[in-house]
């Protein structure tokens, strides 16, 4: 009897892993939406894959525009990440895409990003998208710059996303930096997420991006 | 009678070893899954961080299946707690909803664990007849 039981509980289990194996990709709630800025345009949310970007295929949302101005010599992913290590953003993440539009034709850009545990214990994550994977060129007003998904990390495959929370976190980052400038919720970006729940995914996002502009 | 259950119940051991090995498997592949992106090089750090502690638990297991069902039980009912806990963040979802999310993430984890746990403790009670 007990040996019945064991057999039957070993076929529940293997059978259980892998229904709930297959999990990565999470969906947005609204419709993708190309933003443009002047002429350059992106997708406001990134994609576990880079072949594949449709609503059902999507990672994070896109939060946070970081821009310069004509004076700014470097506005571009490497100045960005070694501007945050001094917050705790030391360890690397998977990579995941995003699609921008700088030259006239769309490109994805892969990035790991940078976030602060590595564990995935109780960590804050953003990654950053450029055309050229270095920044993007906007001469009229955003000048270099590159956009950026954020989102937390907690209990490794447990609990993610929380965007609105990360990006808050990271703006207060931004803050503690001379010369930095932090517009929350500076535009509508089109990605809101009511609170829900995907799998593991906790969705929050209010739909306005925020901008920091770098001195 | 006693000598006799005991002599029944010699292959509980193995089982509970080999489920122990599956379930440390089923875990490693389980978190490279999860890991956002899906399974890369670089999920191999933070799950290491998860799954040496793990396989201390397990060699606890085999050398004291009592103390070994103990924790195991123990981390699935933590990592249950934690993930039902995690459920009452606020959300627009009925609460039937969340809950079978929070469970759909965390039981195929916690419920080999259990049963892991359980044979563990079947282990111990199996010498003492």
């Amino acid at each position: 009897m007990l040996k019945k039981i064991v057999l039957i509980l070993s076929i529940v289990i293997v059978t259980t892993v892998f229904t709930a194996l297959p999990v990565t990709a999470n969906t947005a709630a609204n419709p993708l939406v190309v933003l443009s800025l002047n002429g350059d345009q992106f997708v406001n949310y990134d994609f576990d894959n880079n072949t594949t970007f449709t609503q059902g295929r999507v990672d994070q949302a896109v939060t946070i525009i970081f821009f310069g101005n004509l004076s700014t010599s470097t506005v571009d992913k490497s100045t960005i990440y070694a501007a945050f290590d001094s917050n705790g953003f030391n360890y690397g993440g998977s990579t995941i895409h995003g699609r921008v539009n700088d030259t006239g034709s769309w490109v994805t850009n892969g990035d790991g990003g940078r976030k602060t545990s590595a564990a995935d214990i109780n960590g804050c994550h953003y990654r950053l998208y450029a055309a050229n994977g270095v920044n993007m060129w906007d001469p009229t007003y955003y000048h270099k710059y590159v956009v950026a998904t954020t989102h937390k990390d907690m209990m490794l495959g447990v609990d993610y996303g929380h965007n609105e929370d990360a990006e808050t976190l990271i703006l207060q980052c931004a803050i503690g930096h001379p010369g930095w400038a932090v517009f929350q919720n500076y535009a509508w970006f089109g990605n809101y997420e009511a609170p829900r729940w995907e799998g593991a995914q906790y969705w929050d996002n209010n739909g306005y991006g925020s901008a920091v502009r770098l001195p | 009678m006693g000598t006799n259950r005991n002599v029944n119940r010699k292959w509980l051991r193995p089982v509970a070893f080999v489920a122990s090995i599956a379930l440390l498997i089923e875990i490693i592949t389980w978190g490279l899954y999860h890991y956002e992106g899906g399974p890369s090089w670089v999920a191999v750090i933070p799950l290491s961080i998860y799954v040496v502690p793990f396989i201390g638990c397990l060699i606890i297991a085999w050398k004291k299946p009592f103390l070994g069902g103990i924790v195991l039980i123990g981390i699935a009912a933590i990592l249950i707690i934690y993930s039902l806990a995690l459920g009452l963040s606020p959300t627009s979802q009925p609460a039937l909803t969340v809950l079978w999310m929070r469970f759909s993430v965390i039981l195929p984890i916690t419920f080999p664990m259990l049963i892991t746990g359980v044979l563990f403790l079947m282990v111990k009670e199996a010498k003492h007849l």
